[in-house]
């Protein structure tokens, strides 16, 4: 890819008017997944990791489905849930007037529902690798259940966290097949990097190798930043 | 205002059923073999395992029952375990901070207990900001203990405390240890399979085997009077079972008879005497003692300047004789030798 790479031209290819946006919309919208992934996967990861039986087995197995489900898949499906006549959708119109399918929440919607799963089954394991004798320890000190696991869990899986997020991030990076039908491919909406890469491959060949440039690069330095802080 | 507990606690094919109470500033000890329970009776009482049957009560306090369960956080307890179980991520103080914190109790005044528990147990401020993993383990163990402390818990559990510690460290934190429970008002809960921890620390000791308690009182009574073969271990005597008395005269479980200058009413009795007053010889003695019997010398350890001689025989007996004895009697395994203990050695009580 780099030798294929017209370096004297990549200035001229990144500022292609569907170069910029694809990028920052990749950018916004994996930061908004991974924000999410956080706030609700690592509380799920949690419950997960202290709760054994049955039903808890169950909700394991319904977090792990987008892993071996074709991302095509799961755009139909969250396409049919959210859709104006879905499940979900038409109530969520009716209340609000919001349709998610080919806005920018469907591509945050699409790519959340393909990383979650990485996520969680990352962060889970940090959790069991935990020893349990801490927070029993912690909780006969007094801590709530809830501080436990602000106070003592969450602390020390913090490296574990942070490679469960960079998985995720470069999960929702790359996401392709539940965007594109779930969100659509509106240049400047919902038109993230790869689904650009994808576009312009046809179009321009030379704009999509610099956008999968940028791509890499990015990837690399996320990387290498979480590496140097976290991943030792 | 005590702890008063029955504890039935069903684990498997085991199962654990003790009774125990301990008065406010006591110290029990429990001892007992791996595996026989011990840990099970203080995760039990910690909160950490489930009552199946019994009820623990802490000053006419409920804490458990089989119905009712009260979780580790609303009891007032306080945990020392093996290893020092400090929080790698924060630092001495703040371990220490940590339980009064979640306790809800002010910032400010949990450091203020943070930092007189710590002084309590002689740790200078120069160890407040360290991590645990710059700590020894000695310090650690003490930070650890200041941690469970902070709280004011009414129940401190020590489990196994000092048994992870060096050789070097381990007599300080013993003795920080003794020097911060002879302060201490609540009930402590010491579980060790180490003797001198539960004669130095302990006002009450109870032996446990198999998930009960076969013998329990306090330390020198214990000491003197064992009723158990683990407990004569511990306390270093030999100890056997034997029938009733006839003129001075009992017999053991193996036929063998050992004669006592003990008055002996019982129809069943223990018999101990201690390894010192064992003597050895190549032939068969002629002194005053009452008690002689043939053996076969089992295994010779050093210990200073004494030599413990395991037998085999007519009566199966530990003996502690002089290095000087045993270079005269050139003893090694095998060696045939005749032990003779004088009958007012013998202890004789009812079993």
């Amino acid at each position: 890819m780099l030798a294929a790479t017209d370096w004297r031209h990549l200035g001229a290819h990144l500022t292609n008017p569907v170069v910029v946006p694809a990028i920052r919309l990749s950018l916004i919208t994996t930061i908004a997944t991974v924000a999410l992934c956080l706030a609700l996967g690592t509380p799920l990861a949690w419950l997960l990791s202290r709760r054994d039986g049955r039903l808890w087995s169950w909700i394991r197995a319904l977090v792990t489905v987008p892993v071996v489900l074709p991302p095509v898949v799961g755009g139909v499906a969250l396409l049919l849930a959210y859709g104006r006549f879905g499940l979900v959708g038409q109530p969520l119109d009716a209340a609000t007037g919001l349709r998610l399918p080919f806005t920018p929440y469907a591509v945050v919607l699409a790519q959340l529902f393909v990383s979650l799963p990485f996520f969680v089954l990352a962060v889970e394991g940090a959790f069991r690798a935990l020893d349990p004798r801490l927070l029993s320890v912690a909780g006969t000190l007094g801590a709530s259940p809830t501080r436990v696991f602000l106070r003592v869990a969450l602390p020390m899986t913090l490296p574990g966290v942070m490679s469960g997020a960079a998985l995720a991030w470069a999960r929702a990076l790359g996401e392709f097949g539940a965007t594109i039908t779930f969100a659509g491919n509106f240049s400047g909406r919902t038109q993230t990097a790869p689904l650009a890469v994808y576009v312009a491959l046809q179009a321009d060949p030379d704009a999509a190798i610099a956008l999968s440039l940028v791509m890499l690069a990015l990837s690399i330095a996320v990387l290498g930043l979480l590496r140097g802080r976290w991943l030792s | 205002m005590s702890l008063r507990a029955r504890l039935g606690v069903q684990r498997g094919h085991f199962t654990v059923d003790v009774d125990l109470t301990v008065e406010p500033g006591h110290t029990l000890a429990i001892l007992g073999p791996n595996g026989a329970g011990k840990t099970t009776i203080l995760h039990a009482l910690a909160g950490l395992a489930h009552l199946d049957g019994g009820h623990i009560t802490v000053d006419e306090t409920t804490w458990a029952t089989p119905e009712t369960d009260l979780p580790p956080e609303k009891r007032s307890v306080g945990l020392l375990a093996a290893d020092h179980l400090l929080f790698p991520h924060l630092s001495a103080l703040d371990n220490v901070a940590f339980g009064p914190r979640s306790r809800g109790t002010r910032a400010d005044t949990a450091y203020d207990i943070a930092r007189r528990e710590l002084a309590r147990l002689g740790l200078a401020d120069t160890f407040h900001a360290r991590r645990p993993h710059q700590l020894s383990h000695g310090q650690a163990q003490r930070v650890a203990l200041a941690r469970a402390l902070a709280t004011h818990p009414r129940v401190l559990l020590l489990d196994e405390p000092l048994s992870a510690l060096d050789p070097e460290s381990r007599p300080t934190v013993r003795q920080a240890l003794a020097a911060r429970l002879a302060d201490f008002d609540g009930m402590t809960v010491l579980v060790t399979h180490d003797p001198l921890d539960a004669l130095t620390l302990a006002d009450e000791l109870a032996f446990v085997r198999d998930g009960r308690v076969v013998q329990s009182g306090p330390p020198q009574q214990i000491v003197r009077e064992p009723r158990d073969p683990y407990v004569a271990q511990v306390a270093g005597l030999n100890l056997y079972a034997a029938g009733p008395a006839r003129e001075g005269t009992l017999h053991l479980a193996s036929g063998a008879a050992i004669v006592t200058a003990d008055p002996v009413i019982s129809r069943e009795n223990w018999v101990s005497f201690p390894p010192s007053a064992v003597v050895l010889g190549r032939h068969r003695p002629d002194g005053s003692a009452r008690n002689t019997w043939r053996g076969r010398v089992a295994r010779v350890e050093l210990t200073g300047q004494i030599a413990r001689v395991s037998l085999t025989g007519e009566v199966d007996l530990v003996a502690d004789i002089t290095l000087g004895s045993l270079a005269e009697l050139h003893l090694a395994a095998g060696d045939e030798v005749w032990a003779s203990v004088k009958a007012t050695e013998v202890r004789a009580y009812p079993r």
